[in-house]
């Protein structure tokens, strides 16, 4: 007993998660206590016991390490003093949304969701917010997969109503 | 049907009637219950049957027996709660038989067992739950936090002809739009109107591209407005004469609020409301510079209700962290208190030291065309905006 807990306080927990296709993730404790999803699985639940694995099944094995990745970076930052410019991170967070597909983003937004984490939820959602930004109607329920249901009348009544906001859309 | 009545024979046999109703409870759980167990795992029971049971169970939990039955007078979904939440820990059938199946489900699904992977069905659970997920997938709770990342009016707008939930959604969250005031100061200090009276529209600054945009509003011909909160417009009607409203420019609602002639100049007031003003327990609260009233109301109240102490310059109130906030001109912030008609007191919380955001709120106050620039931005946002630097104040300036 004395032996596991000494061995503990010299070096960082890890918490094995597993993804929706069985891959497992080795993650320090605190980046894992970031997302509250596996947060609330050890939380009030004393039998869990820290060397358990977690499944995480709406998250692909394609996406965690990106996901992680941004974790492990974001709480570097916040404990840095001081605080690093606002530069570095802005860099990285593009950095991070580079090459990154449509559909990309969506299965994160969604693993964002699902793992109950604001920070991420946020990031991901202003990504997906900049890249309809300035883009016209059809555009969007292109890139959103949405069907139109107005009618051709309520479309025009509205669109004349809006008029001022359909001019100088960027090219589709 | 077997199962339920063999299940059922066990309450014969228990001398019920001559147990307390603690005791009845414990044998109600440890061994009725149990005995489901292991036939809800594999079947899922029907309704009808899992309700005669669960009567029955209640009948005896109460009365000793489970013919008989008698008013109970505590609610069966509060006897379903664990111990520590209340409950007597009873269990819920349905839930029960529920939860024991999708545990199965899961096995199927995840046991690398030899026997399982025979199952033709395990191919198409697998499928069903690790389907790739496309964008039309969204959770709705998505959608809105998405909107409020629009941080231009215009996207908001296109996004309402998306389709129909879309707009529904969407016009209940708009980002901060500056809507432009007819009403202006000269130099002399007197109020003229800057458009002609009978125009159907009012103008719309965009801060992301410093450009103005006439929208089509035909409920305020013959009315003064400004701006309020949450992209609000406050109308005051010349015929008949001093009608309040707020009044929404994209979705044309529009709340009556008490008359204006509790206010002796009301063209230059300022309104800012708590929430969206269709929300009942919204606060309305009113500030006119020139006698510096103050007033509040909720939607739906026959009078402004005044502030008694408020004869200190106050310049410039915003809502903000759930509280209404006052300015003066010396940069003396205040809380103001405005729950009960009762309380409402104006409270000095402290001077402003950095920043001098005082100075700053009412530098805009001063000039009437800008009162609307603090009602549609959260203070935050303003001292991000002043800290942008000179140029962008001019060109807000010269509207």
């Amino acid at each position: 007993m004395a032996s596991s807990s000494s061995s503990s306080s010299t070096q960082v927990k890890k918490i094995t998660l597993k993804a929706a296709d069985g891959k497992h993730f080795e993650v320090e404790e605190p980046v894992a206590m970031e997302m509250e999803t596996v947060k609330s699985f050890f939380v009030g639940n004393e039998d869990a016991m820290k060397d358990m694995v977690v499944p995480l099944l709406n998250v692909s094995s394609e996406h965690m390490p990106a996901i992680l990745d941004f974790y492990r970076n974001h709480s570097e930052f916040r404990k840095r003093t001081p605080p690093p410019p606002a530069e570095e991170v802005k860099a990285f967070n593009e950095a991070f949304l580079e090459n990154k597909s449509d559909e990309q983003l969506m299965e994160m937004i969604m693993a964002a969701n699902f793992l109950n984490t604001k920070e991420l939820l946020n990031f991901l959602t202003e990504a997906a917010a900049n890249r309809i930004k300035n883009k016209s109607v059809e555009y969007v329920r292109a890139f959103f997969g949405i069907e139109n249901d107005f009618t051709p009348e309520e479309e025009a009544r509205i669109r004349a109503e809006n008029e001022w906001a359909f001019d100088g859309l960027d090219e589709d | 049907m077997p199962i339920a009545d063999k299940i059922l024979a066990k309450f014969a046999k228990l001398k019920g009637k001559s147990l307390s109703l603690a005791s009845r409870a414990t044998l109600i759980c440890s061994v009725i219950t149990g005995s489901f167990v292991h036939s809800f795992m594999v079947y899922k029971w029907l309704v009808s049957l899992i309700q005669m049971v669960t009567k029955k169970i209640i009948n005896f939990l109460w009365t000793g027996s489970c013919e008989e039955s008698k008013l109970v007078r505590v609610a069966r979904n509060r006897c379903c709660k664990p111990y520590a939440l209340g409950g007597l820990g009873l269990k819920d059938l349905a839930l029960l038989n529920d939860s024991l199946l999708w545990k199965l489900t899961w096995k199927l699904i995840t046991l690398k067992n030899f026997a399982f992977t025979f199952l033709p069905e395990r191919d198409i659970l697998h499928l069903v739950f690790m389907a790739r997920v496309q964008w039309s997938d969204l959770p709705v709770e998505i959608l809105p936090i998405i909107f409020q990342k629009l941080k231009d009016p215009c996207d908001a707008y296109r996004c309402v002809l998306v389709c129909v939930s879309w707009k529904s959604i969407v016009t209940t969250i708009l980002p901060p739009i500056l809507l432009l005031s007819n009403v202006g100061k000269d130099k002399t200090g007197y109020f003229h109107f800057k458009a002609s009276l009978n125009k159907q529209s009012c103008s719309l600054f965009n801060t992301q591209t410093n450009e103005t945009h006439e929208i089509f509003l035909p409920e305020v011909e013959n009315c003064w407005f400004s701006s309020s909160s949450f992209g609000w417009l406050l109308t005051i009607s010349f015929e008949p004469p001093d009608e309040f409203h707020l009044l929404n420019p994209f979705t044309r609602d529009r709340i009556q609020l008490p008359s204006a002639k509790q206010f002796s100049r009301p063209y230059d007031l300022r309104v800012i409301t708590s929430t969206t003003p269709l929300n009942r327990t919204c606060l309305v609260l009113a500030i006119s510079h020139f006698k510096g009233v103050l007033a509040f109301c909720r939607p739906g109240d026959k009078y402004w209700t005044f502030f008694e102490d408020c004869r200190r310059c106050l310049e410039d109130v915003t809502f903000y962290n759930g509280e209404f906030n006052a300015v003066n001109s010396f940069g003396h912030l205040f809380h103001l208190h405005c729950h009960t008609p009762a309380t409402q007191k104006v409270l000095r919380y402290g001077r402003l030291t950095s920043c001098s955001l005082g100075n700053i709120i009412t530098w805009w106050s001063w000039m009437a065309n800008f009162y609307w620039l603090l009602t549609a931005l959260p203070l935050n946002t303003l001292q991000n905006m002043v800290e942008l630097g000179g140029d962008w104040r001019y060109g807000m300036y010269r509207q």
